[in-house]
């Protein structure tokens, strides 16, 4: 209760009572994360050649605390819940709006009404530099931005679809990055006063690409039909919620802060900046909350649109890599090319680009069969076919062993060809989510196609993985059948699944191995 | 290797792991928070910090020498992240830190490894070679040395009037009042008005021992003829007292000192770093 002893002035008092109740708060966490971590015995402490040492973090240096108490003071003199943070965030910005606004000049905005053009996103759009005293720009890199951006105005203003090109391109590829980049974090207190200025670039960018759409809809096509929206239309509209509400929100944070976002500057003490900041408080919460909760769902939302325009593409590419040939016929083959069913096929493997996947895998699994004696209906390369007929072949070859165990071999073979008939699919998944990736490939600087290329690769490495896993198992019951066939040598974890396998002969009702040693 | 939490009962075996503020506060009671890194029952490392808002600030972070490259820090981060979870607000650490030591430059690429993000700070440490200023044409001036006094020739009397002069305006320069402060008297330089210091620079080797710019106040806004007289005033000073090799280290917390480092400490290097990890 010391601390309250002495209330001094108003403003006194109310940081007293502040930092109190910070420091509360702050007990109040390391005591929750106290309760997370172990306690173990310690008996002694290492040797230390050299301790740690202390040097000050240019955060905590006394030379940067010395500036930050007096900004701070500033700021309590400006706003009634000013901070140093504050007032850097809004000078930041301050610089920003007025460097970026440069470029709306009066001709521009009497050009920009007659052809329909939204002329604040001229400056939205434009990027910030540093200016002098006199109003200029502060260096020859800053002279260069300020270039830049009255040709991006020039440009957008000549209502030329090949200048505007380059524009278009990249704040679609921004919109997408800043898009997939958001993170529930991001609204945070600390954040928001630490990064607020790159956020409230995000925000406009949020805001006013639905004019840039509107304006420009031979790049930004917008079907309200979803059959007929491109698959880019669809995630582009995705976005559209969660993005509304992290910039409303943002708003509403700076306020709740102290900074008024839109005039970039600090709120004074009138009443009117009292009710706007009483307002940030109440609806902030509101919003981040309504953030909090959308994104992960978008998140969701977005990454299975991709992961069905990946398996879309993946299997109309399967039938071109069917097509490639890569079941060379054998002499044995060619001598039942005859028959009618398989000249049917090998016709269609000259001409079947409108056939589906399914069709492609069936005609080669009657090849194959022909060949092998064991189908595959669901797609495997050939060496599973081979694998197959070697199991067979031992079961036909080692008849008296194969008595001796048969209610054993027969269930090892009927997994084994589980297994194989498996490890052909998830191959075929792998093939194809890889043409994906080709395709692809080549679109690095469009962020929807490189997205999807990384989903692709993703699935196409998930692939690999259990396919991966499957063909181990598949390895240890040819070793299996192998033992119990020919009596060959096994290894311990092969002796394992034996046994494995010997109990559920023995226990046929037992819930089935779910394969912990995959 | 294991973690336990650092408390009353055992904060005495991480004495030489955490840094001497860290451990005042767990000798004291006070809230921080930390974890140890333990192998067999024996102290091998730990880490200290303290939760803002959303934010963990971790703020010292060992393993002992014949620990490492065994995944101890590893371990201890993991652990911290655990303990964070449990606790739904905080969802990001920051590590602030200055290098000067090789184990600086080990945390700085653990950092990295481990996912931290490095971010540009506002008040970067910066540290520049004195022989890197030889090249500047603006040293090679003739010093306007008259009016330029070092501290050393000056009466203490004059250090305690502008010490107490800048606690009442924006507060003292120095954490230690200005006769008392170890500084560097030598190197410092002032201008007076009479008996009065109305612009001065002041270095001490408040940071890890090396030569430390710590305050400069042109006194003015027009006082740059002033403070470029005592910036070669301490030059020259340096250049005699020093090698060419010998740092000088600074940190600029305004839009006037950034501009100044920019144009007459060229070839400089930032050592202090600012560190994020977001947890979601």
């Amino acid at each position: 209760m010391k601390t309250f002893q002495n209330w001094g002035d108003e403003s006194t008092a109310q940081q007293t009572k502040e930092a109190y109740t910070n420091e509360l708060l702050e007990e109040q966490q390391i005591l929750q994360m106290r309760s997370h971590a172990s306690q173990v015995a310690v008996n002694g402490a290492a040797t230390v050649s050299r301790p740690p040492v202390q040097a000050p973090a240019a955060k905590q240096s006394y030379k940067e605390r010395r500036e930050h108490a007096k900004k701070e003071k500033l700021a309590k003199k400006l706003c009634p819940i000013g901070t140093a943070e504050a007032l850097d965030l809004a000078s930041i910005l301050k610089i920003s709006e007025v460097s970026r606004g440069e470029n709306i000049t009066a001709d521009r905005i009497r050009r920009a009404q007659a052809i329909g053009v939204d002329v604040r996103n001229l400056g939205s759009f434009a990027d910030p530099f540093n200016i002098n005293s006199k109003g200029l720009p502060a260096s020859p890199e800053d002279e260069a931005v300020k270039q830049r951006n009255d040709d991006f105005a020039e440009d957008y203003l000549s209502n030329d679809a090949t200048r505007r090109m380059p524009f278009l391109v990249q704040t679609k590829n921004d919109f997408i990055n800043e898009s997939f980049n958001l993170k529930e974090s991001d609204l945070s207190t600390e954040n928001v006063l630490k990064n607020g200025f790159e956020l409230k670039r995000r925000a406009d960018l949020f805001v006013g690409i639905e004019a840039i759409q509107r304006e420009n809809r031979a790049f930004f096509p917008k079907h309200e039909n979803p059959d007929e929206q491109t698959f880019e239309e669809k995630v582009l509209k995705e976005q559209e919620a969660v993005n509304s509400i992290f910039s409303s929100a943002l708003i509403q944070k700076m306020a709740a802060v102290g900074v008024d976002a839109v005039s970039a500057r600090i709120y004074s003490y009138s009443s009117e900046d009292q009710e706007a900041i009483q307002k940030g408080e109440m609806m902030q919460a509101v919003l981040t909350e309504g953030y909090k909760d959308l994104l992960p769902k978008t998140k969701a939302r977005t990454q299975k649109l991709f992961e069905d325009e990946v398996k879309l593409r993946a299997k109309r590419n399967v039938t071109e890599v069917m097509y490639d040939g890569n079941v060379p016929l054998t002499e044995d083959e060619k001598d039942v090319e005859e028959s009618t069913w398989l000249k049917n096929a090998l016709e269609g493997e000259i001409d079947n680009s409108s056939r589906s996947i399914v069709d492609a895998y069936k005609r080669q699994d009657q090849l194959l069969t022909i060949k092998y004696g064991v189908s595959f209906p669901d797609g495997a390369s050939e060496l599973q076919y081979a694998d197959m007929k070697h199991c067979r072949d031992m079961i036909a070859n080692n008849g008296g062993a194969y008595v001796n165990n048969r209610e054993l071999i027969d269930l090892i073979y009927t997994d084994f060809y589980r297994a194989l008939s498996l490890v052909g699919s998830k191959t075929m998944e792998k093939v194809s989510y890889q043409t994906v990736c080709d395709e692809v490939g080549g679109s690095q600087n469009d962020l929807i196609q490189k997205n999807l290329g990384s989903v692709a690769n993703e699935m196409m490495t998930k692939s690999m993985v259990e396919s991966g896993s499957i063909e181990r198992r598949a390895s240890r019951l040819q070793d299996l059948m192998s033992h119990l066939l020919r009596d060959k040598p096994m290894n311990d974890e092969t002796a394992e699944l034996l046994e494995k396998y010997r109990a559920k002969v023995q226990n046929p009702g037992q819930a089935d191995d779910k394969g912990g040693d995959n | 290797m294991e973690t336990t939490i650092i408390d009353i009962g055992n904060y005495k075996f991480f004495n030489e792991m955490l840094l001497p503020e860290a451990y005042a506060r767990l000798e004291e009671g006070t809230p921080i928070f930390a974890l140890g890194l333990v192998d067999e029952g024996i102290a091998c490392g730990a880490l200290a910090g303290r939760p803002k808002g959303s934010v963990f600030q971790l703020t010292s972070f060992f393993v002992a020498q014949s620990y490492r490259q065994k995944g101890g820090a590893k371990i201890l981060l993991e652990s911290l992240i655990d303990c964070m979870k449990g606790q739904g607000d905080l969802q990001e650490i920051d590590a602030s830190f200055t290098m000067f030591t090789d184990d600086h430059r080990l945390f700085e690429g653990f950092l990295e490894h481990s996912g931290f993000v490095y971010e540009k700070e506002r008040s970067p440490i910066i540290s520049v070679a004195l022989g890197a200023l030889a090249s500047n044409p603006f040293y090679l001036e003739e010093p306007e040395t008259r009016k330029v006094r070092h501290f050393s020739e000056l009466p203490e009397s004059c250090l305690r009037e502008l010490d107490k002069a800048m606690r009442v305006a924006d507060g003292a320069p120095l954490a230690q009042p200005l006769d008392k402060a170890e500084i560097d008297k030598e190197l410092s330089v002032a201008i007076m008005d009479g008996n009065r210091i109305t612009s001065f620079l002041l270095f001490d080797h408040s940071f890890a021992g090396m030569l430390t710019l710590a305050f400069a106040d042109p006194g003015h806004k027009d006082g740059a003829a002033e403070f470029a007289a005592m910036l070669r005033g301490a030059y020259q000073t340096a250049v005699k007292r020093y090698p060419p090799e010998a740092k000088i280290v600074i940190q600029p917390v305004n839009s006037f000192s950034s501009a100044l480092v920019q144009k007459l400490a060229e070839g400089y290097e930032v050592v202090s770093k600012t560190a994020s990890l977001s947890l979601n």
